[in-house]
């Protein structure tokens, strides 16, 4: 099948032809930018200033959640708890049964 | 539209779209690339992180330790002072004759014999707290006498200065070369240092660990069987042990498995503190697990609570089938299998 064109037309064609062509380098330079970028707030991501930063964040997340845990509660053992519960009566009677030494 | 105007049409859109898929591609990327960086960020972070909180972990634990430490010989210091107290106010009560049960008379004799026998001369010179002494002045002859009937040979007592004791004398020799304590404040001091281990036990000033110890002696010391009622006035046998175990972990707490001769296996728990609910279903679940990870039937359920139990709580012991002991019961069951617990 031939084709006629005239002149006219192919100028028409070629210049949209030119301007998809610069519409797509226009997004490739456009792209390169995008990923240019993307790959400097990853180093700044991945900066010694940042990285510090969160780790700061965790240490304090940590600390706050170890603060309201039990953890440290485990402590409260229960020779503790013996030790709370002694009173005047208990030590009445040691007191009664070394009074009979001392004296008798 | 002409078949030229579609072609061109055509052209435009095929530019636009590739343009369009480059820039979502670019983007799709970037957010890959910060996504990327952002979990190995993080990634550095939480293990640089991880190094710094074990380490703050430690130490607020150690300082959480250390505080526990100063914490209970404060309160082990403070018990003994009030038990101090109290039995100098006990002994106030003798010396000054409101206790009727002890004759103070009698107790000063015997201090001044005592010391006058130490010191070992005829003559020896007395010092007391100024009721003492004013007694001894009033009834020197008599006491004179006594000692010359108890120890023998010629006794002469010369009154000396007057001390700020409880009680007792101190007695010297009249070249001043011997020296002899008989005081009530002596006896108290000596006394307490000498029962220090005792009174520590008695009042269950002990770790967990020494007290659960102490049980597993009490429990390998049994032989043959012993028989004793526990708090709620149930009988429980004890038999001899054949191998005892501790089971104490984070999800299990069974501080003595004990199989007996029989081969039947009794689970004790043991605690300083109070029976609670708590205290009671970790028991119970851990009986639990161990009946299934070891395919075993556990046929006694024994509670050791020193500091006692609340009434709901040995209520449910009751149901449950598991016996209760405190203090007054593991001295009874101490003195059935012959140790000297407290």
């Amino acid at each position: 099948m031939v084709i006629y064109l005239s002149i006219g037309v192919l100028i028409k064609l070629a210049m949209t032809e030119k301007e998809a062509r610069e519409r797509i380098e226009a997004a490739e330079s456009e792209a390169k930018g995008i990923i240019e970028r993307a790959r400097e707030k990853a180093r700044e991501i991945l900066s010694e200033d940042n990285i510090e930063a969160l780790k700061s964040q965790f240490v304090e997340k940590f600390k706050k959640e170890l603060s309201a845990s039990r953890e440290l509660e485990e402590f409260e053992d229960e020779e503790m708890e013996r030790l709370g519960l002694i009173d005047d009566r208990e030590l009445r009677e040691i007191a009664e049964a070394l009074l009979e030494v001392i004296l008798g | 539209m002409s078949s030229v105007e579609s072609l061109v049409e055509s052209i435009r859109r095929e530019g636009e779209d590739r343009a369009r898929k480059i820039i979502n591609d670019a983007r799709a990327e970037a957010e890959r690339i910060i996504k990327e960086a952002e979990e190995r960020a993080k990634r550095i972070a939480e293990e640089r992180a991880s190094i710094e909180i074990e380490t703050i972990k430690r130490r607020l634990l150690d300082a959480r330790k250390r505080q526990l430490m100063m914490d209970k010989i404060k309160i082990k210091d403070a018990n003994f002072k009030r038990l101090r107290e109290i039995l100098v106010a006990k002994i106030m009560d003798v010396v000054k004759g409101r206790d009727k049960r002890w004759d103070y008379t009698k107790i000063l004799y015997s201090l001044i014999k005592e010391a006058v026998v130490q010191i070992g001369e005829n003559e020896v010179i007395i010092s007391a707290n100024r009721r003492d002494l004013d007694f001894i002045k009033s009834h020197i002859e008599e006491i004179e006498e006594r000692l010359r009937s108890d120890i023998g040979g010629s006794i002469k007592l010369r009154v000396g200065d007057v001390v700020d004791i409880i009680g007792g004398v101190i007695c010297r020799s009249v070249a001043g070369d011997k020296v002899h304590n008989a005081t009530i404040d002596g006896r108290i001091e000596e006394v307490i240092r000498r029962l220090s281990v005792k009174i520590y036990r008695r009042l269950g000033m002990m770790s967990q660990n020494k007290f659960r110890s102490m049980i597993i002696e009490l429990l390998r010391t049994v032989e043959g069987e012993v028989t004793v009622r526990d708090a709620t006035g149930r009988e429980l046998v004890i038999e001899a042990a054949e191998d005892i175990e501790v089971m104490v972990g984070e999800d299990i707490r069974i501080d003595v498995v004990c199989k007996e001769k029989s081969g039947r296996i009794m689970a004790v728990y043991t605690t300083l503190g109070m029976a609670t609910m708590d205290k009671l279903d970790r028991f119970l679940a851990s009986v639990g697990k161990l009946e299934k990870d070891w395919g075993v039937r556990v046929e006694k359920l024994v509670f050791i609570a020193f500091s006692g139990a609340q009434d709901d709580v040995a209520r449910r012991m009751v149901d449950q089938g598991v016996y209760l002991i405190m203090r007054e019961q593991l001295a009874r069951l101490a003195d059935k299998i012959g140790v000297e617990l407290f």
